[in-house]
C-alpha cells in the first residue's frame, strides 16, 4: 500500500476555522434553563460531589470536545477525499491462465519469467477479497485447470506453489479457451493471461470475458540451436551434421559449439553468431556415429533449454524406415504420423543395396516391390511382394477374400479389427518354415509373420491400394504396431527423439508390471505398465530419459528446437481473433478511497459524543 | 357532618374516609397525663375499669375500692387501684414553607389533609387537638379543639392555611414546645428539606411528648423528571444550582436522597420517634390507616 494522497487538499483549509468555532463554543457559557425546585438541598450535595472531583470533571468535559474535534477532523479529511493505492481485482471472478512453457524459464528477470509470473499470480490471489473467486489454468505440457473456481485464497496459493517449470512449447490457445469457458459462466469475469507472449494468434474469447495480458520478460538475449540433423548417406564413410544456430540478441555472440556422441566429444568449435541472424554449421565427422548425437552451445544467455539439441544419424538409428516401391501415400502418411520414425523412400534396391539397407534401417518395407535378396537379420515388411519364399510364397490371385480369423493377441494385431476389411484381390501366402499365420481368409493365409534370433519379418498377401484397409481407423494402429514390433528386433536399446511434453508409449513384456524411468536430472520414477504397455506423460524437460524394463531399455532425448520459444522478445500485444490486447503495464492497483471510513469515524465519534453527553452527564 | 376546605369549596376529606377515621384512634406509646377525663389511660390512677395495682389501705381512701376478697383471704385491707382514663393532647405541626407547594397534589395539601384527618381522629376519640403551622415566616397556632363538634372549625382553620416562605422548622418546633399546654402526641408533617432539620428533630426530643415525623415528598422529588442543562432555583431561598441532568446526575441525586432519608430515619429512631415517609400522591387511607397503624401510632 503506497502513501496517502488527497484529491481535494483545499478542503483541509476549513479545518482550522471550524475547530476554532467548536472550541469557542465550548468557551462560551452554557445557557441553562431555569427550573424551580422545592429545594436545592439534595441537589447541592450531588453538585458538591462532582465538584470534589473537579479535574475529572474537566477531563470529561474535554472528552466531549475531543470527540467533537475527532468528528470534525474525520469529516474535513473525508471532504479532502484521501485515497491510497491498493491492490484490488478488476472483476469479481478472475481466471489466471499461466504460461509455463520453455520461454518462461528465461532468466532475464529476477529468478525467472515463471517466478515473475507466479509472483503476479500471487498478487492476484492476494488481492482477492471476501466475495472474489478465482481459478488457475496452467498451460504446460498439457493444459489443465490446476485450481477450479474457488473463493479460497490459500487454495489458489497452494495451486500456484505447485506450478513447476516445463520445457514445452506454448499452448496458450487451449489455456485461453479453457479459461474463457470457466469465466464465461460468471458475471464480471476477468481473465488474466500471464505470459511472455511468445505465441501465435489466439482465438477470440467469448464476449463478456475481459482479457488482460500480463506480460513478463524484459529482453531477448538468447542464442539457440534451432535445427540439428545428422545423416549418413547410404555407402558414405562420414556422418554429416547440420546445425543451425540463431542469435535472438541484437549484438553478435561468441559461442562454443560442441557435438557429442553418447557423451564423447566428436567436435567442438568456437563460433560467432551475428545478432538477429541464423548461422548454419555443416560439419562432417568420420565414422558411422551410431548412437545419440548431442549438440551443445556454451554461452551465457537467458534461456538454457535451447542450448542443447539431439539427433541420430539417419542410418542405424532407431525408428528409421526405408520404403521400397512405387510409392504409397496411405502407407507413408501412416508412417509419418509416428514422430519417432524417419521415413526414407527408394524405388527399388539392388541386392547389395538391400543387404546394406537391412543393416542400416530398422525396418525395410517392400511395397509391391520384389525382394532382391532375403535378409538374415533386421526387420522387413512385405506388402504384396514376392521374392522371399523363406517367409511366404505367393499363390494364385483370389477375388474378394474375407478375412475370417486373425491372431488378435499378436502385438501386430493388437487393437486391430480386420473383420470387415474389403479386399478386391489377394495372393494367398504359403508360410515358410518357422513362419506363423496371423490372419487368413477361408483357409488362405493373408498375413504371415516370421521371428528368428535377430530377424523379424511380416508379409501381407494383398495390395493395400486394392483394399479399403487404409481408409479404416485401424490402419494407423496396424502400421504403428507393425513398425514397433519389427523395430524391436534391433538391439535392446531403443532411441527416440521427441519434443518435451510428448507422451511416450513403449511396449514391454506382458509380465512386466513396473518400469523405472530415469529423468534428465538423475531422478528415477517408477511407472506402472498396463497390458504390456508403458505410458509416460511426465517428460517435459529437455534432456535424455531412460526407461528400463527388465533387459529392455528405451532411451529418448527431448530438445526444444522451437523458434517461437527461443525468441524471448517480450511481446507488447497479443492477437485474440480480431482483437489486439495490449500488455497491461498497470499493476493491480486501484485508488482506494478512504472517505467512507472517515465518515464512519465521524458518525461513531458523534454517536459517542451524544452517548457521553446524554448518558453520563 | 360536612367539613369543607374553605378556599376550594371542596371537601377537605371525603365522607368515607371520615367514617373510617371515626373507628380509629391515635395511640400514644407513652402514657401521658391528661387534663380532663377522656378515653385514654393516664399515668394517674383513677376510676376506670382497667385494673392497675393494689396498695395498702390508709384511712380516708374510698371504701368502694377495698378488695373484700383479698381481705377475706389475707385479713388485710387493700385498695384496688385503677388506671385513670384521661384525654390525650394531639398536636399537628404543618410545614407551610414554599417547598411544600410542590407535587400533585401539593405536599402542603397532603399535609393539611393529613393534619385534618389526624385531628378528626383525635376529636372522635375525645382528645384535645391543636394544629401548629408556620407559613410565610408567621407562626400560626389554632385553638385547642375538643370533641367531634369542633371538627368543622378545625377544618375551616386548616382550609385557610397557605404555604409560602422559608421552612424555619426549629423555630416552629420551639414555639410548639413552648406553648403546648401539656405533652402529647406531636405529628410533624414536613418534607424536612432544609439544612436545619436536625436541629428541629433534636428540639422535638426535648419535649416529653410522643413524636411522629411524617415526611412528605412529592413524586418528582423521589424521581425528578429533569433533562438537559438546568439552573435549579430553590423555591424558598432562591439559591441556584447549575446542573446537567443525566444518568450520572440522577444517580448522584438518588444517592443523596436515600442518604438524607436514611439519616432522618436514623435520627428519629435515636430519639424514639416514629418516622413515616410518604409521597403527596398517596392516599390518606393508605398512609394514616395502614402505615401509621403498622407503626403503632394509630390503632
Amino acid at each position: 500500500m503506497s502513501g496517502l494522497a488527497l484529491m481535494a487538499p483545499l478542503a483541509l483549509a476549513a479545518l482550522a476555522p471550524l475547530a476554532a468555532i467548536i472550541v469557542l463554543l465550548y468557551l462560551l457559557k452554557l445557557r441553562r434553563h431555569d427550573v424551580t425546585v422545592p429545594s436545592v438541598f439534595l441537589w447541592r450535595q450531588a453538585i458538591e460531589d462532582v465538584q470534589a472531583n473537579a479535574p475529572f470533571q474537566r477531563l470529561r468535559m474535554s472528552l466531549l470536545l475531543l470527540l467533537q474535534l475527532i468528528a470534525l477532523v474525520a469529516l474535513v479529511f473525508g471532504l479532502a477525499a484521501p485515497y491510497v493505492m491498493a491492490r484490488r481485482l478488476p472483476g469479481r471472478t478472475s481466471v489466471i491462465v499461466l504460461d509455463t512453457s520453455a520461454s518462461m524459464n528465461a532468466t532475464d528477470v529476477e529468478g525467472s519469467r515463471l517466478e515473475d509470473a507466479l509472483g503476479r499470480a500471487r498478487e492476484i490471489a492476494g488481492a482477492m477479497t471476501g466475495r472474489d473467486e478465482a481459478a488457475l489454468v496452467v498451460c504446460g505440457a498439457r493444459t489443465a485447470v490446476s485450481v477450479p473456481m474457488t473463493g479460497d485464497r490459500r487454495r489458489l496459493q497452494r495451486g500456484l506453489d505447485a506450478v513447476r517449470p516445463t520445457d514445452c512449447a506454448t499452448n496458450l490457445r487451449d489455456g485461453l479457451l479453457l479459461g474463457a469457458s470457466l469465466a464465461s459462466r460468471r458475471e464480471d469475469a476477468h481473465l488474466f493471461l500471464i505470459s511472455d507472449g511468445a505465441v501465435d494468434a489466439l482465438p477470440e474469447p467469448p464476449s463478456g470475458v475481459e482479457v488482460e495480458f500480463i506480460r513478463v520478460g524484459e529482453r531477448s538475449d538468447n542464442v539457440a540451436i534451432v535445427a540439428f540433423e545428422a545423416a549418413r548417406p547410404v555407402g558414405a564413410e562420414a556422418t554429416q551434421l547440420f546445425i543451425r544456430l540463431h542469435n535472438y540478441a541484437k549484438g553478435a555472440r561468441e559461442v562454443e559449439l560442441a557435438v557429442y556422441l553418447d557423451d564423447a566429444v566428436l567436435d567442438a568449435r568456437r563460433i560467432s553468431v551475428p545478432g538477429g541472424q541464423d548461422l548454419v554449421e555443416a560439419w562432417e565427422v568420420a565414422g558411422a556415429a551410431d548412437g545419440l548425437l548431442r549438440a551443445e552451445i556454451a554461452v551465457e544467455d537467458d534461456l538454457a533449454a535451447d542450448n542443447v539439441a539431439f539427433a541420430t544419424a539417419g542410418a542405424g538409428g532407431a525408428g528409421s524406415v526405408l520404403v521400397v516401391g512405387p510409392g504409397n501415400l496411405f502407407l507413408e502418411q501412416a508412417l509419418l504420423i509416428q514422430p519417432e520414425l524417419r521415413v526414407m523412400r527408394a524405388e527399388s534396391l539392388a541386392a547389395a543395396q538391400a543387404q546394406e539397407a537391412y543393416e542400416q534401417y530398422d525396418v525395410v518395407i517392400f511395397d509391391r516391390a520384389r525382394v532382391p535378396v532375403a535378409p538374415t537379420s533386421g526387420a522387413v515388411l512385405l506388402i504384396d511382394a514376392g521374392g522371399w519364399t523363406g517367409l511366404a510364397a505367393r499363390g494364385e490371385s483370389i477375388d474378394q477374400p474375407r478375412i475370417g480369423s486373425w491372431e488378435d493377441d499378436h502385438p501386430v494385431l493388437r487393437h486391430v479389427n480386420l473383420a470387415a476389411v474389403g479386399i478386391a484381390s489377394a495372393h494367398p501366402l504359403t508360410p515358410g518354415s518357422g513362419a506363423r499365420v496371423l490372419a487368413q481368409a477361408d483357409g488362405a493365409p493373408l498375413m504371415v509373420a516370421l521371428e528368428r534370433d535377430d530377424l523379424r519379418a511380416l508379409a501381407l498377401g494383398w495390395d493395400l491400394l486394392d483394399s479399403d484397409l487404409p481408409l479404416r481407423v485401424g490402419f494407423p494402429v496396424l502400421i504403428s504396431n507393425i513398425t514397433r514390433w519389427l523395430g524391436e528386433v534391433r538391439g535392446a536399446e531403443d532411441t527416440r527423439l521427441l519434443r518435451p511434453g510428448a507422451t511416450v508409449r513403449y511396449a514391454v513384456a506382458p509380465e512386466v508390471e513396473r518400469v523405472s524411468v530415469e529423468l534428465p536430472g538423475g531422478e528415477t520414477r517408477r511407472v506402472a505398465a498396463l497390458d504390456g504397455e508403458v505410458t509416460f506423460a511426465d517428460a517435459d524437460r529437455v534432456g535424455v530419459y531412460r526407461l528400463t524394463a527388465g533387459d529392455q531399455q528405451l532411451r529418448w532425448a527431448m530438445d526444444l528446437r522451437d523458434a517461437a520459444e527461443s525468441d524471448l522478445t517480450p511481446r507488447a500485444e497479443l492477437t485474440l481473433g480480431q482483437r489486439q490486447v495490449v500488455a497491461s503495464e498497470r499493476e493491480l492497483r486501484t485508488e482506494r478511497h478512504l472517505w467512507p471510513w472517515l465518515a464512519v469515524l465521524a458518525i461513531v465519534a458523534l454517536l459517542a459524543e451524544w452517548h457521553f453527553y446524554h448518558k453520563r452527564y | 357532618m360536612r367539613p369543607r376546605a374553605a378556599a376550594e369549596g371542596d371537601y377537605l376529606l371525603p365522607p368515607e374516609l371520615l367514617r373510617k377515621l371515626e373507628r380509629a384512634a391515635i395511640q400514644s406509646r407513652r402514657v401521658m397525663v391528661g387534663r380532663t377525663k377522656g378515653e385514654r389511660r393516664s399515668a394517674k390512677r383513677g376510676t376506670s375499669v382497667e385494673f392497675a395495682d393494689f396498695r395498702s389501705y390508709v384511712p380516708g381512701d374510698d371504701l368502694r375500692y377495698l378488695d373484700w376478697n383479698a381481705y377475706a383471704r389475707l385479713q388485710r385491707l387493700f385498695v384496688k387501684l385503677f388506671h385513670e382514663e384521661e384525654d390525650l393532647h394531639v398536636y399537628a405541626l404543618i410545614d407551610g414553607s414554599a417547598s411544600m407547594r410542590f407535587g400533585t397534589p401539593t405536599k402542603f395539601d397532603f399535609a393539611v389533609r393529613a393534619a385534618g384527618a389526624l385531628g378528626y381522629m383525635g376529636l372522635c376519640s375525645g382528645d384535645r387537638v391543636q394544629v401548629y403551622a408556620r407559613a410565610d415566616g408567621t407562626p400560626l397556632r389554632s385553638r385547642q379543639f375538643r370533641g367531634r363538634g369542633c371538627a368543622m372549625e378545625m377544618f375551616d382553620w386548616l382550609g385557610r392555611l397557605e404555604a409560602g416562605g422559608e421552612t424555619e422548622l426549629p423555630q416552629a418546633v420551639e414555639m410548639l414546645l413552648r406553648t403546648q399546654p401539656a405533652p402529647g402526641v406531636v405529628f410533624v408533617i414536613s418534607d424536612l428539606l432544609s439544612e436545619d432539620w436536625q436541629e428541629a428533630v433534636s428540639h422535638l426530643a426535648v419535649g416529653k411528648g410522643d413524636v411522629c415525623v411524617l415526611q412528605v415528598f412529592a413524586r418528582e422529588e423521589v424521581r425528578p423528571e429533569l433533562q438537559g442543562d438546568l439552573r435549579l432555583v430553590d423555591a424558598e431561598t432562591g439559591a441556584e444550582r447549575e446542573i446537567t441532568m443525566g444518568r450520572r446526575a440522577m444517580r448522584d441525586y438518588e444517592r443523596t436522597r436515600d442518604e438524607f432519608l436514611g439519616s432522618v430515619r436514623a435520627a428519629c429512631n435515636r430519639y424514639g420517634f416514629s418516622w413515616l415517609f410518604a409521597t403527596s400522591d398517596q392516599s390518606l387511607d393508605d398512609v394514616l390507616l395502614r402505615s401509621l397503624r403498622k407503626l403503632g401510632v394509630v390503632r
